[in-house]
C-alpha cells in the first residue's frame, strides 16, 4: 500500500503540472485562464464584499450609536457631568451638513467621539470633509454660515459615519434648556447592546449574492470551456505518453487551480480596489470606512479556500463523464432530456408564497419579511430555470415555422441542435435583469407617488423656528433680513402657536381635569391677509379679521365666535406664566383651509387671524415659518438663505421644497441598480462571445467547407447575429415580463400606484441590443478568418 | 494553350506556403462528362491543385480558364458566384452542416443561389432519391452513417446541376462497400448530367473509376496517358 507521502507529492506534481498547462498552454490557454482569473475574480470580489457587509452594516450602526446623546433624567438640573445640546441639519450645495451646539455645565461633561475636548464658546470642531470644504473655494459661501467662529479642532473617525461627512460641533454659552430643541445629556453613546446585523439583513445579503453570483457563475462555466479542443487534445497527447486517468484528472484539476488561485488573487485585489470608491458613497445616510469593510474572518478563509478546492472538486468531478483516451476525449453525457415538471414548480413556489402579502397587504415582521423575499427569490430562480425549457421550445417552434432566410435556418438550427450553452449564458440575465427591474419599478412607483405632493405644491422655500426661539417681538427683523438676502424674490411670514378653552386651561390650574378629558388644543396661525390667503380661501380679507377653519371631515376642532381661549397654555406653563387670554371675534368668519398638501410643515388650523385680530406677542412661544420664493436663476440663494437663517438662530431649520429634484438616494439605487443590470448583460454579453468564438473554431473545416460552396460571408454572418439575438431577446422579454409582473405585485402589496421606469428598461433592453451587435461585430473577424481554404488542407 | 473543347484548365500554376512549393507549374484540363483522377502521394500538392482549379484559392501565378472565364482574374465575390452556380463539392469527411437536416443539407446550395426553399427542398429530395437515401431526409448527419453522410454529400454536390464537381478524396473516410457505391452511384450521376469529376484520391482503386488520370508529385503534373504535359 503506498504511503500518504508520495501519494500527496504525486498530488502536488501533477496538480503543478496542470498549472504550467495552464499558463504554458499557447494563446487559448492564456485567454482561459485569464478569463477564468476575470470571472472567478469578479465572484470572489462579491463574495468578500458580501463577508464584509455586515462587518460594515455593524460598524456604521455603532458609529451611528456612538453619537447618539443619552439625556438627562427628566426634571434633573445641571450637573458636573450634564451638557445642553442642540442638534443642527442642514444642507450645503444638497449635501447633507449635520452639526450639535454645545455647552458643557460642569467640568465633566460628556464629549463627543472623535473629540478630546468640547469646543469652546466661539469655537468650531469640524470633521475633516468639512475642512477642506471650508479651506476650498467651494466652501466660500459655507464660511458665513460660521460667523466669528474659529476651528480649533478636527473630528477623529471615531465621531463620522462615513468619510465625506459634513459635521460639525460648535461651542456656545448661549443655550438654554428651556428653549424647544435644547435638551440636557449626560453621555454621548449608547450603552445597551451594541447593534448586530439581523438574520433578515443577512438572509437578504443572500439573496442579493445569488443574484450578484448567477451571471458571475454562468461566465465561469463558459470561460472554462474556452479552448477546450487543444486542452482534450493534449490531455489526450499525455495519455498516449503512459499518464493514467486519475493523473490525467488531477493535471486538468491543476488546470483549473491555476486559474482559480489567479482569480481569487485578482478578486482580492479587486475587493481592496473597490473598498475606496464604496467609502465615498452614502445612502439614507449610512457610510462606511475603508477600514470597516472587513470580510467577516471565519466567511473570508471559507472563500479562499472554497474557491481552489471547489475549482478542483468541481473538475474531479465533471472529469468523471468524460473518457481521456490516447487517441482523443470523449464525453459520456447522454443525450440531455430537459425534464419539465420540476421546472414550474420553483415560480409557482414563489407565487404561493408572495400572494397572502399581495391580497392581505404587506406586514411587517421577520416571518413575513423572510417569505417576502423567500418568495421573490423563487420566483426568480423558478422563471431562470424555466428559460432552458422555453428557448429550446421556442427554437423548436421556429424551426417548425420554416420562415426566414438561409441565415435564419442556420442560426435557427444551430440552437435547435445545441441550446444549452446559449440558455446557460441568458439564464443568467433572467435573475439579475429580472431582479433589477422588479426593485427598480418598486422604488420609481414608491417615489413618484411621493413626488406628487411636491409638483402640486409651489416650489419654495421654508424657514422655520419653533418654541419662541424667535419671539413674536423679533419676527420683524427676521422677515426683513430673510427678505433681504441675496436671491430672495418675496417672502411671507406667518405665526403658529396653539389655544385652549379658558375654562379647560382654569379647570387644569385647579386640578379639576381628568387626563382622559384633555382635550386636543386648537392650532392657530397669525398672519397677514394675502398670507393667510395661501392657507384658506378667504372671501375678503382684512386687517383685523379672523376665521374659523371649516373642517368638513370633523378631525379637527375649531372654536366657535366669542369663545373664550387662553394662548400657548404649555409654552406659559414651562415659563411658569398664566397664559394669555383672547377670546375669539363674534365677527369671525367660517372658510375652508386650501388643499393640505399646499401648507405642509403648518399645523392644520382651527383658527386664522391677522396680527391686529391677534396681537402675535401675546403667543409666549411662537412658532415662525417664513415662506420664501428664491430666484431661480440663482441655484446659491438657498445656501445665502441658510447662512441668514443660521445667523438669526442657527437651530432654525430650511426646508425647500422642490418640483423637479428627487430623493438622491432612491435615485442612486435607482441608477445603481440600471448600472448593475447593465453591467450583468456586459457580462453575460462577454460570455456570449466565448461560446460563439468556441463553436466557430470547432467548425473551422465547415466553415471552410461552406467557403468553398460559394456561400457568402455576409449570409454567416447574419446567422451569428440571429443564433446570438434569438436567446438574449427570448432572455430579456422574459426578465422584463417577469421583472414587471413581480414589480407590479410588490407595488401592489405597498399600496401604491405602478409607475414603470421606462427609461431604465430602455436602457436594459438598448444595452442588450449593443451585447447582441457587439458578440456578432467581435465574432466576425474570427469567422472571416475561418472562412478561408487553409481548414480544407488535411496535410 | 488550353486544350480545344477542355470546360476547365489550368497553365502554369505555382502555388506555395511559406518557402514549400506546392504547385510547380502545373497544368490539367478536362471536358465536360469526363472524370479525371487526380492521384499522388501524401504533401504532393493535389488538394491544392483542386482548390486552385475550384478558385477557392489563387495560384501564385499560372491561369486557370473556365470557359470564357479566367478565374484567376476573379474576384473572391465572382469566384464564390461562380463556385455556387457551376461547381459541385464533395469532401472526404463530408462536411456537411451538423444542425442542418440531411434535406436542408442539400438543399443549401440550391437555396444559396436564391431558389425558395419548398423547390429547393423538392429538388434535393429528387436527388437524394437518386442516391438511394431518402428515407434520411428528415435526420441530422450526426445520426446517419458515413456512407449515408457521404452520399448526402453527393446530393449535395449535384443538386444545383454543376457543370464540373470536385471531389477531393470522397471515399477516404468510408470502407472499401460503401466506397464503391458512393463512387458508382457519384461517376454514373456526373455521366449522366455531363459535369466533368475532378476526383483527387490516393488510391488505384478509386482512380479505375475515372477516364483519365493524372499524378502530382512534387508540384508537377504527369497525365498518365499522354505522358508530362
Amino acid at each position: 500500500m503506498p504511503s500518504k507521502g508520495p501519494a500527496a507529492r504525486r498530488w502536488c506534481a501533477d496538480l503543478a503540472m496542470g498549472a504550467r498547462f495552464a499558463v504554458t498552454g499557447g494563446r487559448e490557454g492564456w485567454i482561459r485562464t485569464a478569463l477564468t482569473a476575470l470571472g472567478v475574480g469578479l465572484g470572489v470580489a462579491v463574495l468578500l464584499l458580501a463577508a464584509a457587509l455586515p462587518n460594515a452594516l455593524n460598524a456604521a450602526m455603532d458609529r451611528q450609536w456612538a453619537r447618539a446623546t443619552v439625556p438627562a433624567v427628566e426634571g434633573t438640573g445641571p450637573s458636573d457631568h450634564s451638557l445642553l445640546t442642540a442638534s443642527l441639519n442642514s444642507a450645503y450645495r444638497e449635501v447633507p451638513l449635520h452639526g450639535r451646539v454645545v455647552q458643557p455645565e460642569g467640568p465633566h461633561a460628556p464629549v463627543p467621539p472623535g473629540l478630546s475636548r468640547l469646543p469652546g464658546p466661539g469655537e468650531l470642531a469640524v470633521s475633516p470633509a468639512l475642512a477642506d470644504l471650508l479651506s476650498s473655494p467651494d466652501g466660500a459661501l459655507l464660511k458665513g454660515r460660521f460667523p466669528h467662529l474659529r476651528i480649533t479642532a478636527e473630528i477623529g473617525t471615531a465621531g463620522l459615519i462615513h468619510p465625506g461627512e459634513l459635521l460639525f460641533y460648535q461651542g456656545s454659552d448661549a443655550l438654554r434648556r428651556s428653549v424647544g430643541g435644547v435638551e440636557r445629556i449626560t453621555a454621548f453613546g449608547d450603552h445597551g447592546a451594541p447593534f448586530r446585523t439581523s438574520p433578515l439583513v443577512v438572509l437578504a445579503i443572500s439573496v442579493g449574492c445569488v443574484a450578484l453570483l448567477a451571471p458571475v457563475a454562468v461566465f465561469i462555466a463558459t470561460a472554462v470551456r474556452f479552448g477546450g479542443e487543444r486542452r482534450d487534445r493534449r490531455l489526450a497527447a499525455l495519455r498516449l505518453v503512459g499518464a493514467d486517468r486519475p493523473t490525467t484528472c488531477r493535471i486538468a484539476a491543476g488546470e483549473a487551480l491555476a486559474g482559480a488561485l489567479l482569480g481569487l488573487f485578482t478578486g482580492t485585489a479587486l475587493f481592496l480596489a473597490l473598498r475606496i470608491p464604496l467609502s465615498s458613497l452614502s445612502l439614507f445616510n449610512l457610510g462606511v470606512f475603508p477600514s470597516d469593510v472587513v470580510p467577516d474572518t471565519a466567511l473570508g478563509a471559507l472563500v479562499a479556500l472554497a474557491v481552489p478546492l471547489g475549482s478542483v472538486g468541481v473538475t474531479l468531478f465533471t472529469m468523471r463523464r468524460v473518457t481521456v483516451e490516447p487517441l482523443g476525449v470523449t464525453r459520456a453525457a447522454p443525450p440531455l432530456r430537459r425534464r419539465l415538471w420540476w421546472r414550474p414548480l420553483l415560480p409557482a413556489a414563489g407565487v404561493a408564497l408572495l400572494l397572502p402579502s399581495a391580497i392581505g397587504g404587506l406586514h411587517s415582521g421577520d416571518a413575513a419579511n423572510a417569505r417576502l423575499i423567500l418568495g421573490t427569490s423563487l420566483l426568480l430562480l423558478g422563471v431562470a430555470a424555466l428559460l432552458p425549457w422555453l428557448l429550446e421550445a421556442a427554437v423548436a417552434r421556429l424551426g417548425r415555422a420554416g420562415h426566414g432566410g438561409q441565415s435564419w435556418q442556420l442560426a435557427v438550427r444551430r440552437l435547435q441542435l445545441s441550446s444549452t450553452a446559449a440558455s446557460r449564458s441568458v439564464s443568467g440575465i433572467t435573475v439579475a435583469v429580472a431582479g433589477a427591474i422588479a426593485v427598480q419599478l418598486l422604488l420609481s412607483s414608491t417615489w413618484s407617488d411621493g413626488l406628487e405632493q411636491p409638483r402640486s405644491a409651489a416650489a419654495g422655500t421654508e424657514v422655520s423656528t419653533r418654541d419662541g426661539a424667535v419671539p413674536a417681538a423679533r419676527v420683524p427683523e427676521m422677515h426683513a433680513r430673510l427678505r433681504a438676502t441675496e436671491g430672495v424674490l418675496d417672502a411671507r411670514t406667518l405665526l403658529t402657536g396653539y389655544a385652549d378653552t379658558a375654562r379647560h386651561q382654569q379647570a387644569m390650574a385647579h386640578g379639576f381635569s381628568a387626563e382622559d378629558d384633555d382635550p386636543e388644543p386648537y392650532a392657530l396661525i397669525v398672519a397677514d391677509c394675502p398670507t393667510l390667503r395661501r392657507q384658506a380661501h378667504l372671501p375678503t380679507c382684512s386687517d383685523g379679521d379672523a376665521f374659523l377653519a371649516d373642517d368638513p371631515e370633523g378631525v379637527h376642532r375649531t372654536p366657535h365666535p366669542g369663545e373664550r381661549l387662553a394662548l400657548d397654555p404649555v409654552g406659559s406653563r414651562a415659563d411658569h406664566r398664566t397664559p394669555a387670554t383672547w377670546t375669539v371675534p363674534t365677527t369671525a368668519r367660517r372658510v375652508t383651509v386650501v388643499d393640505r398638501s399646499l401648507t405642509r410643515g403648518l399645523p392644520a388650523p382651527g383658527l386664522f387671524a391677522t396680527p391686529k385680530a391677534l396681537d402675535p406677542t401675546l403667543l409666549r412661544r411662537p412658532g415662525v415659518s417664513v415662506l420664501l420664493r428664491l430666484d431661480p436663476a440663482r441655484p446659491d440663494a438657498i445656501d445665502h438663505v441658510r447662512n441668514t437663517a443660521a445667523r438669526i438662530d442657527i437651530r432654525a431649520d430650511v426646508v425647500t421644497y422642490t418640483t423637479d429634484t428627487g430623493n438622491e438616494a432612491v435615485d442612486l439605487a435607482r441608477r445603481g441598480l440600471t448600472a448593475g443590470a447593465a453591467a450583468v448583460l456586459l457580462l453575460i454579453g462577454s460570455g456570449l462571445l466565448i461560446t460563439t468564438v468556441e463553436q466557430l473554431r470547432e467548425r473551422a473545416r465547415l466553415l471552410s467547407a461552406l467557403d468553398a460552396l460559394g456561400t457568402p460571408r455576409a449570409l454567416l454572418g447574419r446567422s451569428v447575429l440571429w443564433q446570438t439575438a434569438v436567446p438574449v431577446a427570448l432572455g430579456l422579454t422574459l426578465a422584463i415580463t417577469c421583472g414587471l409582473a413581480l414589480g407590479a405585485l410588490l407595488v401592489h402589496m405597498v399600496g401604491r400606484p405602478l409607475h414603470p421606469d421606462w427609461w431604465a428598461i430602455l436602457t436594459i433592453t438598448g444595452t442588450a441590443a449593443a451585447v447582441i451587435l457587439g458578440v456578432t461585430a467581435l465574432s466576425l473577424p474570427l469567422l472571416w478568418r475561418l472562412m478561408r481554404p487553409d481548414g480544407l488542407r488535411t496535410e | 494553350m488550353t486544350p480545344e473543347g477542355s470546360l476547365l484548365a489550368a497553365e502554369g500554376l505555382y502555388k506555395s506556403y511559406g518557402v514549400t512549393p506546392a504547385l510547380d507549374g502545373a497544368e490539367f484540363s478536362i471536358h465536360p462528362g469526363e472524370v479525371v483522377a487526380v492521384m499522388g502521394p501524401s504533401g504532393s500538392g493535389k488538394s491544392t491543385l483542386l482548390h486552385c482549379l475550384a478558385g477557392i484559392i489563387s495560384p501564385d501565378s499560372g491561369t486557370v480558364r473556365y470557359g470564357p472565364h479566367t478565374l484567376t482574374g476573379m474576384s473572391d465575390a465572382q469566384r464564390s458566384a461562380l463556385r455556387r452556380t457551376e461547381f459541385g463539392f464533395v469532401f472526404q469527411f463530408g462536411q456537411l452542416v451538423p444542425e442542418l437536416t440531411c434535406l436542408e443539407n442539400v438543399a443549401l446550395p440550391l437555396r444559396l443561389n436564391g431558389t425558395k426553399r419548398k423547390q429547393a427542398e423538392q429538388q434535393a429530395r429528387e436527388w437524394m432519391e437518386r442516391l438511394e437515401v431518402e428515407s434520411v431526409h428528415g435526420q441530422r448527419p450526426g445520426e446517419i452513417s458515413g456512407g449515408q453522410g457521404q452520399r448526402i454529400a453527393v446530393a449535395r454536390a449535384l443538386a444545383t446541376r454543376p457543370r464540373v464537381i470536385f471531389a477531393d478524396e470522397p471515399t477516404g473516410a468510408l470502407d472499401s462497400l460503401n466506397g464503391e457505391r458512393v463512387l458508382t452511384l457519384l461517376t454514373n450521376a456526373a455521366r449522366d448530367t455531363n459535369a466533368a469529376v475532378v476526383l483527387v484520391t490516393h488510391e488505384a482503386r478509386v482512380a479505375a473509376y475515372s477516364d483519365r488520370e493524372i499524378v502530382v508529385r512534387d508540384g508537377k503534373v504527369k497525365d498518365m496517358l499522354a505522358g508530362l504535359i
